[in-house]
């Protein structure tokens, strides 16, 4: 479980976050909405461990990660937290396939057959040797899929993640998501802009000039 | 008179930081398995050293035993090698903690007694009791004071000591800091490349006898010149940097490579972090191996480089003097009791004969023949501990230089008064008749 507790994030020209409290049940989908510069990019880095907050805390099973140190903070993110952004950072030069190597890289060792399966499960067994260039955007979009849940993170964190993509393409995604999350259990916080987007998940938050304002959950 | 004799202090120092070095890395393997040694251990490790020490100060040894005892500590460090290389792949599955204490005081028992019978020399030598021992105790308290460190080392250092890379560190240890003896270049490799020398040495004599090659003059000079490359410098050089290179290499391989096999259950992920970890720690554990590995690769760069390094003098020409030579103990520009070979040689009826005189470091003097039975009579050069036969390289401790047998120099008899030393020619003569006559490489 990940405990959210008096969150602040102020910068010299801005106030980011004004105190924000939340608890994201394991295994739960998360949908976060709210209009631009409300927070939700601010908040989304500083429970993935990318920034510190001003104030308050961020607690993963009673783990507190705003005290950690970035060497210490580095090891927690690679074990536990997979990140997808609107754009895709795929390295340029380097293949769908050895997109997915790096991370695992990072994580610990590369096994090449492994990242392959995992491009299989998103669909792109024919798109292993395609450079990012190469690929379409829905297609990028998997890669990074593949790439964030390749080391088996507990917590996947998208920011905007069909923010560049089409409507059927969106569907595409979140279908691959839906599928990934029931089949492997993991966390899911998504942000985005999108009422169809936010509709996947089973819970609503709805943000405001750094505070959340609502918070509803779906039961189907 | 000087307090303080820099060499005590350098030999006590070296011997006692070698001793706590290696309780350290002992200790550091430990307490990675949990089971620390104490302050008690450390009591009965320092109380047998002194005791030992003690012994070797007060007890009369014969020069015979003193050379034994520092053989040992040579012999420990052989054995201490070969466990390590064979420990390769096993954990003890009990750990004694006694155990490695024991080892401690095995390992360097020898040492320190020899460390005593170099003070008590010393300060006899220097007709200076109280500053050879005060130099000395400095140099042990000195050495101790490494212990004051051991929580900072110990915690650091225990994820790279498995037992091999603990047997390994021991042997560095050794290596570097070991016995009075000397350092490392002088002590363990000439040693296995003696060894291996004599060994093809014999080796090749017993075929020969064996199937009795017959003393042709084509074998005399081509077949021996290439027979003698395998027991010569160059090819025992290289066999010694092999064996004790060689098997510590394998081992950091093999370190190297991928776990054998996955618990099973772990998956992907989980999988390839149980991997890199493993590996990780054998990484780590590889370390001190192939630093012994290195370590001993440098020396035998830096002994290649340096050579032999062997004494030896122009044979002095003498004439007899009514059946006798006769050798002035002191001379101008000549001592012979200053510690260093010095040979003779003496023509008569178109033959030559030589021979030297040498004063041991226990004072007596020996006459010998600059030849021995068994091989060719190519003389004798002089190291730091020991006369090493040119021909066959086999090292003789200084103090049994003057007993007959092997490849010792051949006894002479002789007369000595306060200022020289008579040696009858008929006994010269006489016992250069045991010289080996047979095949020379020249
Ligand atoms: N690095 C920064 N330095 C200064 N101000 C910042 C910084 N990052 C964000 N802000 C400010 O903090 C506020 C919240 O930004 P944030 O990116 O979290 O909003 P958002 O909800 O993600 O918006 P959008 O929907 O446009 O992505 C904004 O006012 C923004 O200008
Ligand atoms: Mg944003």
């Amino acid at each position: 479980m990940i405990k959210v507790r008096g969150l602040k994030k102020v910068y010299p020209s801005a106030v980011a976050l004004r105190g924000v409290d939340m608890d994201i049940q394991d295994n739960e989908w998360l949908s976060i909405m709210g209009p631009s510069g409300s927070g939700k990019s601010t908040l989304l880095n500083i429970l993935g461990g990318l920034d510190y907050p001003t104030e308050g805390s961020v607690s993963y099973d009673g783990k507190e990660i705003t005290t950690m140190k970035e060497d210490e903070l580095a090891v927690f993110r690679r074990e536990n937290i997979g990140f997808i952004f609107q754009q895709s950072y795929l390295i340029p030069y380097l293949t769908a396939l050895e997109n997915v190597m790096l991370a695992q890289y990072f994580h610990s060792i590369v096994d090449e057959k492994e990242a392959a399966e995992a491009l299989k499960r998103v669909g792109l067994s024919h798109r292993l040797h395609h450079r990012p260039s190469e690929l379409s955007g829905g297609e990028q979009q998997r890669v990074c899929i593949a790439r964030a849940l390749i080391n088996s993170p507990k917590v996947l964190l998208a920011d905007e993640p069909t923010g560049n993509l089409d409507r059927e393409n969106t569907r595409v995604i979140l279908e691959l998501l839906g599928e990934l999350h029931s089949n492997e259990g993991f966390t899911i916080v998504l942000v985005t802009h999108d009422p169809y987007v936010a509709g996947w998940g089973k819970r609503l938050l709805t943000m405001e000039d750094g505070r959340i304002i609502k918070d509803e959950s779906f039961h189907s | 008179m000087s307090l303080f004799i820099p060499e005590a202090f350098i030999g006590s120092i070296k011997g006692t930081i070698a001793i706590s070095a290696s309780w350290l890395v002992i200790n550091s393997y430990l307490s990675s398995k949990n089971k620390e040694t104490g302050p008690v251990h450390l009591f009965i490790l320092i109380l047998w050293f002194m005791l030992l020490f003690i012994a070797g100060t007060f007890i009369e040894f014969d020069a015979f035993y003193k050379d034994q005892i520092r053989r040992v500590s040579a012999y420990m460090f052989g054995l201490l090698l070969i466990t390590a290389i064979f420990s390769s792949g096993w954990s003890l599955k009990r750990e004694f903690r006694l155990f490695y204490i024991f080892l401690i005081m095995l390992l360097y028992g020898p040492d320190v007694m020899s460390l005593s019978f170099f003070l008590k020399d010393l300060s006899a030598m220097r007709q200076n009791f109280t500053g050879a021992y005060i130099a000395g105790i400095t140099g042990f308290l000195s050495g101790l004071s490494l212990l004051f460190f051991e929580k900072k080392i110990r915690s650091g250092l225990s994820p790279y000591l498995s037992l091999t890379g603990l047997f390994f560190s021991l042997s560095a240890i050794k290596l570097l800091l070991g016995g009075t003896g000397g350092y490392a270049e002088l002590s363990l490799i000439p040693a296995v490349q003696r060894g291996l020398m004599k060994f093809f040495h014999d080796l090749v004599h017993q075929l020969f006898v064996f199937f009795m090659v017959p003393d042709h003059p084509l074998l005399k000079t081509t077949v021996w010149n290439f027979i003698g490359l395998i027991f010569g410098e160059a090819f025992t050089m290289i066999a010694t940097l092999c064996i004790l290179v060689i098997p510590p290499l394998v081992i950091v391989l093999r370190l190297l490579k991928r776990p054998e096999e996955v618990p099973e259950g772990l998956k992907g992920a989980e999988r390839r972090k149980y991997i890199h970890e493993f590996m990780l720690l054998n990484r780590k554990r590889a370390f001190p191996i192939f630093l012994f590995a290195l370590m001993v690769s440098f020396f035998w760069f830096f002994k290649a480089e340096s050579g032999p390094g062997l004494y030896i003098p122009q044979p002095v020409p003498v004439v007899e003097e009514e059946g006798f030579v006769i050798i002035k103990l002191k001379e101008p520009g000549r001592e012979l009791g200053d510690g260093n070979i010095h040979k003779f040689i003496l023509r008569k009826d178109e033959k030559t004969y030589r021979f030297f005189i040498f004063k041991r470091p226990d004072g007596k003097f020996s006459v010998c023949l600059d030849a021995c039975e068994i091989c060719p009579p190519e003389g004798y050069g002089q190291a730091r501990q020991h006369l090493i036969c040119i021909y066959c390289n086999t090292p003789i401790p200084f103090n049994t230089v003057g007993e007959p047998g092997g490849c010792n120099p051949i006894p002479v008899g002789y007369i000595m008064t306060e200022k020289e030393i008579k040696i009858e020619v008929e006994e010269i003569l006489k016992k250069w008749r045991l010289v080996h006559s047979g095949v020379s490489r020249e």
